[in-house]
């Protein structure tokens, strides 16, 4: 009997895995093409920095992926550098008061910082980024501000890139108690 | 009979469970200290798990602690903090250094902390780290001109030491006055060595030639530390020699070197091989440098006491059996450590303060203690790091400063301990608290 289960959920995997194949073809056989859509690439937390009230029990995530308007599944700009699409979204947030909350994107020095701009009324704006490690940066301006070449209102949640975890093993020897874990803003 | 058997089961009954989980340690929630230790006062700094190191001037007429914050847990602030202890009853924040952005900076922020004096100024030196997920990854400390103090407005920041080549940030750091009279800032960084820089270059002006010289990690079964190779270290003079000499955790155990010329340290003696420790952490030596006491940094490890006496006189370069060893509750662990002979000051992370005194250095005994933090171990990360962080003393009149992760700054008296001077105790009067304004012993005593 066990075993007849253990084939049975082998053969539901093996059609699920079929089924939801991230790989969809678009474009009918009268367009003469055959390409692979945008696929979901990844995602990262935002996480609240605690400084505003209303916020410190939101949540938050930004979706990585590569443009709908590529024709080869990633999307490159001209100097090569990948171009990323972001789809930043929050929730479980209550902000009260005056003001407004704008999205940035920064390089991980902080050396460049580029607006995505102000989020709508459900916490949600897209932007895009070539850089290869790349921070996200919600702010609190007022609500007219956050206009500028740089936030001047509080950081209310922040996220890194995936790749932002990728570092040199330096601090990383032998016997350190200091893992990776601890990069990232979640402790 | 049957009346008797039942009425030892009774007693046995009540008494068997205490024997197993009772009280293990003489402090609790309701009695936190011995009848000799003197709450003086208490600062709460903010959230748990928030505070670093600490470090106090030694001058009277200069009455600040200086106190590292961190992000261990999940909330805080990164930078520094300086107190006014003018009156220990009644610590009062004069002032917060926080670097810039430090939402967006990675990881734990302020770990360690000293003071420095350099032609009649006072200075600080805040040991950074952050990851290089985000900024500031190449950043190992930053100095301030604490001279102006009390008043607030007249601190600034006058110098930061960045690393790029070794990103990560300074764990421990410690400031000797070397016998050349030059002030030296020992780094923990993630290098195979300590990274030695000039103060005095880096105040005056010339930073990019200020590292000058790195003691290294002996190569070993457990290599020579290609991620960080020391822990912690102390720094000074040795009489009996004459020498400067570095005695450095890290690495495969413990190590200590002539520094008096920097450019060429030369390692005089080793501890490695020693049952239970394959990484040292901090690492401190008696006065007269022939006892050491060694820590480790995990579950259950007690400090460890080394008689160095056969390596000193020749007979052996490494030692690796102690002499004897302190810990606190053996269910947890005890860390960083001030050494005022006989005494030995220790901020016993869960336990919070525990002095024991050596004066038979195979029989240690405790003198006293006071558990600062009643919490639970952590949750989550390592489950022993809460709780007393740094210790203190100031050597004039005998004041005991400790910095807790969770509970803030707390300042203590031990009855009959009203300041050191180790001549007292027949010993060369050598601490971590450095002279400024006099050259080293020149009276070789031990």
């Amino acid at each position: 009997m066990y075993t007849v289960y253990r084939v049975a959920i082998l053969g539901m995997s093996f059609s699920l895995a079929l089924t939801t194949s991230p790989v969809t073809l678009y474009g009918g056989e009268d367009e003469g093409m055959c390409v692979e859509a945008g696929v979901p690439y990844y995602s990262f937390q935002l996480i609240t920095t605690k400084n505003i009230p209303g916020t410190g029990r939101g949540r938050g995530s930004v979706e990585v992926t590569f443009s709908d308007n590529s024709p080869f599944g990633i999307s490159v700009t001209s100097d090569g550098s990948y171009d990323y699409d972001l789809k930043l979204s929050l929730n479980r947030i209550k902000l009260r008061g005056e003001g407004r909350l704008v999205a940035w994107v920064t390089t991980r020095d902080l050396s460049k910082i580029r607006r995505i701009g102000p989020l709508d009324p459900y916490y949600q704006v897209n932007g895009s980024v070539d850089w290869n490690k790349f921070l996200v940066v919600v702010t609190l301006e007022s609500n007219d501000g956050g206009n500028g070449d740089k936030w001047e209102g509080p950081v209310v949640f922040r996220g890194m890139s995936r790749s932002g975890m990728m570092h040199t093993m330096v601090g990383h020897g032998l016997l350190q108690e200091e893992n990776c874990f601890a990069y990232g803003y979640d402790g | 009979m049957k009346t008797i058997n039942a009425s030892l089961l009774l007693v046995l009954t009540i008494l068997l469970p205490r024997l197993g989980t009772g009280q293990e340690v003489p402090w609790s929630p309701l009695k936190r200290g011995s009848d000799n230790m003197d709450v003086l006062g208490h600062l709460p700094l903010g959230p748990r798990l928030s505070v670093a190191d600490m470090d106090i001037e030694q001058e009277l007429h200069r009455p600040y602690a200086y106190v590292s914050r961190m992000v261990y847990g999940f909330e805080g602030p990164k930078g520094l903090d300086i107190i006014s202890i003018k009156d220990p009853e009644s610590p009062e924040l004069l002032y917060e250094w926080r670097i810039e952005d430090q939402d967006l900076h990675q990881r734990t922020g302020g770990m360690d902390v000293k003071h420095f004096k350099w032609n009649d100024r006072y200075y600080v030196v805040q040991s950074l780290q952050f990851g290089q997920g985000g900024p500031g990854a190449e950043l190992g400390a930053v100095i301030l001109d604490v001279t102006g103090l009390p008043d607030p407005e007249l601190v600034r920041e006058v110098a930061r030491i960045e690393t790029p080549d070794f990103p990560g940030g300074f764990h421990n750091i410690f400031i000797y006055k070397h016998s050349n009279d030059r002030v030296y800032l020992f780094t923990t960084a993630s290098a195979p060595g300590a990274l030695v820089y000039d103060l005095g270059m880096i105040v005056d002006g010339d930073a990019d030639n200020s590292r000058v010289g790195m003691v290294p990690v002996p190569e070993s079964p457990l290599g020579s530390g290609s991620g960080r190779g020391y822990h912690d270290f102390y720094v000074g003079f040795h009489p009996d020699t004459g020498e400067d000499r570095f005695y450095g955790g890290g690495t495969g155990g413990y190590y200590i070197y002539d520094v008096s010329d920097l450019e060429t340290p030369e390692l005089r003696i080793s501890l490695t091989g020693v049952s239970g420790v394959n990484y040292g952490h901090t690492f401190t030596p008696s006065p007269d440098g022939r006892y050491v006491i060694a820590e480790t940094e995990y579950q259950y490890a007690p400090l460890r006491i080394f008689d160095l006496q056969p390596a000193l006189d020749g007979e052996v370069q490494n030692i690796r059996n102690p002499i004897s060893a302190f810990t606190a509750n053996w269910k947890n662990l005890v860390h960083n450590h001030e050494v005022r002979w006989p005494y030995v000051f220790v901020s016993g992370y869960l336990d919070g303060l525990q002095i024991f005194n050596l004066q038979d250095p195979e029989n240690p005994v405790t003198a006293g203690f006071y558990d600062t933090y009643i919490g639970p171990p952590n949750p989550v990360r390592s489950s022993m790091f809460n709780g007393a962080f740094g210790v203190d003393i100031r050597n004039a009149d005998g004041l005991i400063v400790v910095s807790d992760m969770s509970t803030g700054l707390w300042t203590f008296r031990m009855d009959g301990f009203q300041g050191w001077n180790g001549e007292n105790w027949g010993v060369p009067d050598i601490s971590s608290a450095q002279k400024w304004d006099q050259s080293l012993i020149s009276r070789p005593i031990s």
